[in-house]
């Protein structure tokens, strides 16, 4: 039932996620200080073969025992030998040696892990449980009601490696990874500001993951932020598998086509976010980092528009958004205009045009349809099968499709062009997400376009434009700033200015909207005189 | 919830029936015939239309085809809209008239009048409103549209392009689309001049693209100006008289001009920049136009021994050609005035404009008025360059 709820932010009882969480008050949910009798609880809670109970004694005279808990693979081998020569040390020290009470030992052992690692001790057996399933390594002495539990989570994962679906030509080149730690640690080496702050929330009742929300404190709205904490903390979910999930939950206007959060596996492109106002989301377990508000205009752009010169910058914004109504449009355009429209194709393009559809059976519409529905499907083929049939399909699709079907006379060529340059246009949107809402807008376009015409396409777009300019974002409009327009944030939209004109932080978004670069000095030597070295 | 299942499916309904509203107006594109001309004729029941339809696989296609680039409908019939309808029993497709160039008018049915014509082609939705319209000279819109022309073998994309290519670089050449034809008409100062074409090379095989195989196979050519008064063709102007009609109203853009320098030598120029400008003073409360010309030139052959970089050459040269204007314009003023008595300068226009008040009381009787008009010319005559070389090359011996 949970994508069923209709106000996600209104607290639900906690029975309807998932299982009644402990209660606290329960004098059977605190560890004893029976060491059996606490590894007989976690063995009944934890009825895993991964559960990892190792018994020992502080002293082979002494009759201290304890019990180091783990759970198998969360922890490396490396992690867990280093963690044995540590607690060796402990135990052959004098102090060790002479104390008979379980106390002071679990002192003597919390003194010393601390100072190497994020140690916690606790009294609850929730909290022994919650501990082992995040990697923790748990020590239970035997005569003491406490447990220490240190933190050893090192789990296999992927190393920094070049993002694959944002890849560029100039500009860092690392991506992030799995690792919700790693990719705080990347974000951070970017920006070594104090006031980059990190809240740590979990989210999902069974999955627990880590989730992190990144801003600057002092450029980033407060009211925004409080927005996005208290959207992330309304979620009632049993699992967070990726930040999608995250953006489906507390997107704005949730049955809009338009991505409300921009995702990113670069971590340049969330610093530049997060040096705007902006706020991430982080998850553990994905790297794509979500960035909020997104306004419409970002989907456009990417990271190395600013690592290149503005002229290109701007010239390349410029084509990409001609990409994007291109990707649109294109098929729709070729139906209104080749089956309601002829007068207005030029006389020789509409010859050749008729020429191609000579002895074609079927209607102009339908062989759009099914060639663009076969575009797709060839797409959904390329990125779903092994790598190695990927020849086969390439040789399939370009020669048996496109080429047999024209020469065999079922569809006209010039419908292959039309379906080749709306590919190759969608491709060149930057953001995948955006591309995929252009891709359904296509398709509701060629429909509404073989019905209506032209007139459906401009009554469609006239629907489309408002319902853009109807969009929010984190309670930011999506379609700002043209819609309501800021002046001074237009300077970076399709066009970029250069640097030391547009650096200003978009209006509404950001408290600081000062100027982010400050050329006084540059100028000035520039108007004194340039050096001319020769 | 019922309700909101009931509402997704009447949306899926009504998503469903889309594709069956898409019959109603779509036109595909292998349903209809490309009509490039119309030629209109007189006939007993009243008019004959050629329909000229192009054959895409003809003229567009990759293969060679053996077949005709075009194909002609012809049926008779008392009107235009009768005659369309009728040519369904002959044509596989229904016509579709977006895309005509050109519509060739018989001689004779210009004499008699257009009126019916444009009515129909201004009333119907189906015509654009960017064809030019020409007069068949000595021979009937059918036998002009029959004509398979070289290189660009549809005749009537032909004649477009003919007229478009040479009213740019040859004075005597222009023709009038139906928005023009239609106010000149209407207007009551100013009356239309249409483009006439001819068939000067009658074959055999005219009508066949076998005529293609010979390279002397041009046989359309656009020639005279046809002069109309008000809807009615009364006359030709020549190709002197149309470069001089051309060069009064303004629309000769480059043209080419000679003048007889001396006893051995003659210039020809290459005009560059040929305005003109109509001004209409009043003198003793009658109106006089002035027409002014500007214009530029380049000198393109100079074939006897005079040296054109002189200055006063140059100016002997261009007060010939000043000369050369007045008397081609004066002649053809003089026709239009006193043979054609038809105001196709569109002088009566300039007047109304300049003095609504005197145009009132000339209007009604402006077609007497007109043959009186006083037309005076002024030149601004310059020559630009004297092209690459200065001298003539073989400089004889003094």
């Amino acid at each position: 039932m949970i994508f069923r709820h209709r106000r996600l932010y209104k607290k639900k009882p906690e029975s309807t996620y998932g299982p009644a969480k402990a209660d606290d008050s329960d004098q059977k949910n605190y560890i004893s200080d029976n060491l059996d009798v606490n590894i007989g609880n976690i063995k009944a809670e934890i009825a895993s073969s991964d559960l990892i109970v190792n018994l020992s004694k502080s002293h082979p005279d002494k009759h201290i025992r304890f019990a180091c808990i783990h759970i198998d693979n969360l922890i490396s081998n490396q992690m867990l030998s280093s963690y044995s020569v540590e607690l060796g040390k402990i135990l052959v020290s004098d102090e060790s040696m002479e104390t008979e009470n379980p106390k002071e030992l679990f002192n003597l052992l919390d003194n010393h892990f601390s100072s190497m690692r994020r140690v916690s001790q606790g009294s609850s057996l929730e909290k022994v449980l919650d501990s082992l399933l995040s990697g923790e390594l748990v020590l239970l002495i035997d005569g003491y009601d406490k447990f220490l539990s240190i933190d050893a989570y090192s789990p296999e994962g992927r190393a920094v490696e070049e993002p694959t679906s944002q890849s560029i030509v100039r500009g860092p080149k690392e991506g992030f990874t799995e690792r919700i730690g790693i990719n705080i640690a990347l974000i951070r080496k970017r920006i070594r500001d104090k006031s980059l702050k990190s809240e740590n929330l979990t989210i999902g009742n069974r999955t627990k993951t880590k989730v992190t929300l990144m801003y600057i404190n002092d450029l980033a709205k407060q009211e925004i932020i409080d927005e996005i904490r208290r959207r992330l903390n309304a979620i009632r979910i049993d699992g967070i598998l990726e930040s999608g999930y995250i953006a489906e939950l507390i997107k704005d206007n949730r049955y809009s086509i338009f991505p409300a959060f921009l995702n990113s596996e670069k971590p340049d492109t969330v610093a530049a976010c997060l040096l705007e106002g902006k706020a991430a989301i982080l998850v553990d377990g994905t790297p794509f980092v979500l960035t909020a508000p997104a306004l419409f205009v970002e989907f456009f752009q990417a990271s190395e528009d600013y690592y290149h010169q503005f002229h290109i910058a701007t010239f390349v914004r410029i084509i990409r958004c001609i990409a994007f109504i291109f990707s649109i449009f294109v098929p729709s355009l070729y139906i209104a205009l080749a089956s309601f429209h002829q007068e207005m194709i030029p006389t020789p393009l509409l010859i050749s045009m008729l020429a191609a559809h000579e002895g074609v059976p079927f209607p102009t519409a339908v062989e759009v349809f099914v060639m663009e529905a076969v575009f797709e499907i060839l797409r959904e083929a390329g990125i779903r099968m092994p790598r190695i049939i990927g020849q086969a399909i390439s040789i399939v699709g370009a020669l048996v499709l496109g080429q047999a079907a024209v020469d065999a006379g079922i569809i006209s060529a010039m419908i292959v062009i039309i379906v080749s340059v709306t590919a190759i246009s969608s491709f060149a949107i930057p953001n995948y997400s955006m591309g995929n809402a252009a891709r359904i807008l296509r398709f509701i376009f060629m429909l509404i376009t073989s019905v209506f015409g032209l007139f459906g396409i401009f009554m469609f777009t006239i629907i489309l434009l408002l319902e853009l300019c109807r969009l929010k974002s984190v309670g930011v409009p999506y379609m700002s700033p043209f819609a309501p327009k800021a002046k001074n944030a237009l300077k970076d939209t399709i066009l970029r200015f250069p640097l030391w004109k547009s650096m200003t932080r978009p209006e509404g978004i950001s408290t600081d909207t000062s100027k982010r670069v400050d050329d006084k000095e540059i100028v000035t030597a520039k108007q004194k005189k340039q050096p001319e070295f020769r | 919830m019922i309700q909101l299942k009931s509402k997704a499916l009447s949306a899926l309904l009504i998503l469903l029936l889309f594709p069956l509203l898409s019959a109603c107006s779509t036109r595909e594109l292998d349903a209809f015939s490309l009509v490039t001309s119309l030629g209109i004729d007189k006939d007993e029941a009243g008019y004959m239309m050629t329909y000229q339809v192009l054959n895409p696989k003809a003229v567009a296609s990759k293969k060679s085809v053996n077949e005709s680039p075009f194909v002609l409908y012809s049926e008779k019939g008392k009107d235009l809209g009768e005659i369309e309808r009728r040519t369904t029993t002959q044509a596989s497709r229904m016509m579709y008239f977006s895309h005509i160039r050109t519509i060739v008018i018989g001689e004779d049915v210009a004499r008699d009048g257009l009126k019916e014509i444009l009515d129909y082609l201004t009333r119907s939705h189906g015509f654009r409103s960017d064809y030019y319209f020409i007069i068949a000279k000595g021979a009937t819109a059918n036998q002009i549209l029959s004509t398979v022309t070289a290189i660009d073998s549809v005749s009537g994309r032909k004649l477009y392009d003919s007229i478009e290519n040479s009213k740019d670089w040859w004075a005597p050449v222009n023709s009038l689309k139906i928005l023009e034809l239609v106010n000149k008409i209407n207007a009551k100062g100013d009356n239309p001049v249409l483009a006439g074409v001819e068939l000067y090379q009658k074959t055999e095989d005219m009508d066949s693209i076998k005529g293609l195989e010979r390279s002397r196979s041009v046989k359309l050519k656009i020639t005279d100006l046809g002069v109309f008064h008000d809807d009615k063709l009364i006359g030709w102007l020549d190709e002197k008289e149309s470069r001089a009609y051309c060069n009064i109203v303004g629309k000769a853009k480059r043209s080419v001009n000679n003048v007889d320098y001396d006893k051995n030598t003659h210039v020809t120029v290459d005009l560059i920049l040929n305005k003109s400008n109509i001004k209409v003073s009043l003198s003793d409360g009658k109106p006089v136009i002035n027409v002014m010309f500007s214009i530029e030139m380049d000198i393109s052959t100079v074939s006897g021994n005079v040296d054109i970089t002189d200055k006063k050459n140059q100016d002997k040269l261009i007060s010939l050609m000043n000369e050369k204007f007045i008397d081609t314009s004066k002649k053809t003023l003089d026709k239009a005035q006193h043979e054609l008595k038809t105001d196709i300068f569109g002088f009566g226009e300039s007047i109304h404009r300049a003095y609504p008040k005197v145009w009132n009381e000339l209007k009604d009787d402006w077609d007497n008025e007109f043959e009186e008009l006083e037309v005076d010319f002024m030149f601004d005559t310059k020559i630009r360059d004297v092209g690459l070389i200065l001298k003539p090359i073989i400089s004889e011996e003094e």
